[in-house]
């Protein structure tokens, strides 16, 4: 079981949403979990935003890269370690 | 036998250091760590320099060794004992009691739309800030699972935590994010 919702319970709170929501990225979910999502979906504009969001920043995710790079005397430092070793 | 690839230990500074760095801070907390991964990986290539046959790149070997390094320094962090007690963090800052948002964490529309053609290197500046609102913990698994897309089985193993710690984790990540996101773009229009 990846979360520990009462076995009972249909209506779920924001928390356990969000929760869901996350999950559903990285596993499938159980009939009934799916179920609980989509209600609690139709009534909270939040956890609806929050898994529209959340999409969208894991798409983001998988692509993020950076462009910083190491100043001169940084490699210099660097260089003279290499050197060093070397010799 | 012929040696298909050859070291050149002067040439490393100048030709790689860069993207090995690079590839080493979208994967830690900041550029120290990231420097002293680099400088660690150099390092040990020189003491290996007779291990190296030949097989692969220079390029392929180095990256091979930061890799390592790196793998070596997320189980660091996933032992320190204070990494493991901050994430037990005493108050939820996002959801009251009863699992209900608190006010104060209500989501809220971006202002603006982010979509891949928007993925620009300002918007790497942005996710740079967010990380840093991440404990080193959540850094390493944000590394593990965003970046190198290592399924979440392994990661659970690699880190020593279980399935329902590591869903805890990154729930708390995508909250932390989110909001972070929800900040810095909503600033930008005001």
């Amino acid at each position: 079981m990846a979360n520990s919702i009462n076995k009972k319970k249909l209506l779920i709170s924001c928390k356990e949403a969000t929760m869901l929501s996350v999950q559903k990225a990285e596993i499938n979910l159980s009939f009934t979990d799916r179920m609980r999502l989509f209600i609690h979906l139709l009534i909270c504009q939040y956890c609806r935003l929050f898994d529209k969001q959340i999409k969208m920043i894991d798409t983001i995710l998988s692509t993020w890269n950076t462009n910083k790079k190491l100043t001169n005397d940084q490699k210099t430092a660097l260089q003279a370690i290499i050197d060093k070793e070397l010799n | 036998m012929e040696s298909y690839h050859k070291l050149n230990p002067q040439n490393w500074v100048a030709k790689y250091s860069d993207e090995l760095f690079a590839f080493a801070l979208v994967r830690v907390a900041d550029e120290e760590i990231a420097r002293d991964l680099i400088q660690d990986t150099f390092l040990s290539a020189l003491k290996n320099l007779g291990t190296f046959k030949g097989e692969i790149s220079e390029k392929n070997w180095l990256y091979f060794i930061l890799k390592n390094k790196i793998i070596d320094h997320y189980r660091r962090i996933s032992k320190t004992p204070l990494t493991r007690i901050d994430d037990q963090e005493n108050e939820d800052e996002f959801f009251d009691e009863s699992g209900h948002w608190k006010k104060q964490s209500l989501p809220k529309p971006f202002n603006q739309a982010i979509s891949n053609q928007q993925h620009t290197f300002e918007f790497n500046e942005i996710i740079e800030k967010c990380k840093r609102k991440l404990n080193e913990l959540q850094l390493t698994l944000f590394s593990m699972r965003f970046i190198d897309e290592i399924d979440s089985e392994e990661i659970c193993k690699e880190l020593d935590i279980s399935s329902s710690n590591y869903w805890v984790l990154i729930h708390r990540i995508k909250l932390k994010i989110r909001k972070c996101l929800e900040k810095l773009l909503y600033g930008k229009q005001h």
